[in-house]
């Protein structure tokens, strides 16, 4: 784990400030994480209670199955409708049947990491898209 | 379609006319727009006019959201998207009519929308209702009072209306229908395998997913839903998507 700190010259904590400042910043939120999505798993968390690896891997997988689709879907528009700027954050939102909320956001569409976040109602989700994607941004080509 | 005057003892006279305007404006207040009084005066018009077996089709963002069957200036059948409205007997059937008429003016909202006629054949069953009957229906403030202030729309049908073009299949994802642009049916049906098994496989801490929202462009988005008995996929506007994911 620690060796995205040493490979970036970031030091891995810098990353856990950022997502508790995330965290602590947004209305509701319960969690803020790093992922990997190539190698599915969750680099760096920050959270109200302790969450287990296996369930934060989970979470990374959701995500990239998510983005998959994305990928998937966007590729069978119609050519006109894709044209567009590249290089700008992408968020997609996830509703749960509990009321909560996830937001998954990447710096840009080929970005490999993602932000992960899970928020307690779907307002406070919609409230911090721009922080998250601004973080994710932030933390973009940190590996 | 003519348009000779109002024959049946069932039509408000002309004198009526300012009433059930006014009454109708007051089932627009409920609404976030005025598109719907135009919505419910062009349909009761259409079924005054119609002699002819016609099928009525109410067209927003190219999706069908109503589709009324009409013969001898009466209304016969109806469905709103896709659910057919059954009344329970002919008597009842000017109050069913005229509810689910409501509820089709409220799905509209502000929203523009066509009406496409097309010759049909008239379905079996009894059930007439000339548009005096409906009038006076809506009319009823007992019905008015039905229709709520901010409604709460299905989820499902909230999706489907507000969708450029959605895909919606059953629990295996082995069937589906699909409505609205044909051109996106490809984004949507390969979108469908990989949707297949998000929403059937994927559980984080204990509780599943019902929805996600995936913007795809600048102006287009992708919506996937679990329903009752599968899931519905759905190309959307980006800029509808947001105030939509907060209802899901």
């Amino acid at each position: 784990m620690d060796s995205i700190g040493q490979q970036s010259g970031a030091p891995a904590n810098d990353i856990k400030t950022v997502l508790r400042q995330l965290r602590h910043g947004q209305t509701g939120c319960a969690l803020t994480s790093f992922a990997d999505l190539e190698t599915r798993l969750v680099l760096r968390s920050d959270s109200e209670g302790f969450i287990a690896q296996e369930r934060l891997d989970q979470l990374c997988q959701l995500a990239a199955k998510c983005f998959d689709l994305r990928e998937v879907a966007a590729a069978a528009l119609p050519r006109e409708q894709t044209e567009g700027e590249r290089d700008i954050p992408v968020t997609l939102v996830l509703g749960k049947d509990s009321g909560e909320s996830l937001i998954f956001s990447k710096a840009h569409e080929q970005a490999r990491e993602a932000l992960l976040c899970r928020f307690n109602t779907p307002e406070g989700a919609e409230a911090a898209i721009a922080a998250t994607e601004h973080t994710a941004t932030l933390l973009s080509g940190v590996k | 379609m003519t348009t000779r005057p109002l024959p049946t003892m069932n039509e408000v006279s002309t004198a009526q006319q300012p009433e059930w305007q006014a009454r109708l404006a007051r089932v627009a207040r409920h609404q976030p727009g005025p598109m719907d009084d135009t919505l419910l005066a062009r349909l009761l018009q259409a079924v005054d006019e119609t002699i002819l077996p016609r099928r009525l089709s109410v067209i927003c963002a190219q999706s069908t959201m109503a589709t009324l069957v009409i013969c001898h200036r009466k209304l016969v059948a109806m469905d709103v998207a896709g659910h057919p409205v059954h009344p329970e007997t002919t008597a009842e059937a000017a109050v069913t009519f005229a509810a689910a008429l409501g509820r089709l003016a409220h799905m509209l909202g502000t929203r523009p929308f066509s009406l496409r006629s097309a010759p049909c054949r008239v379905p079996a069953g009894d059930m007439r209702c000339a548009s005096g009957n409906l009038k006076q229906a809506l009319m009823q403030d007992a019905k008015l009072q039905e229709i709520p202030a901010s409604p709460t729309l299905d989820p499902i049908e909230q999706v489907r209306q507000s969708a450029l073009a959605w895909l919606e299949t059953d629990q295996n994802c082995s069937n589906f229908v699909q409505g609205g642009d044909e051109k996106y049916s490809s984004c949507l049906q390969d979108s469908l395998r990989i949707a297949r098994q998000i929403i059937t496989s994927d559980r984080f801490l204990s509780d599943p997913i019902q929805w996600v929202a995936i913007p795809l462009s600048a102006e287009l988005s992708l919506i996937l839903r679990k329903t009752v008995h599968g899931k519905i996929l759905a190309i959307t506007s980006t800029e509808t998507v947001r105030n939509l994911t907060i209802s899901l």
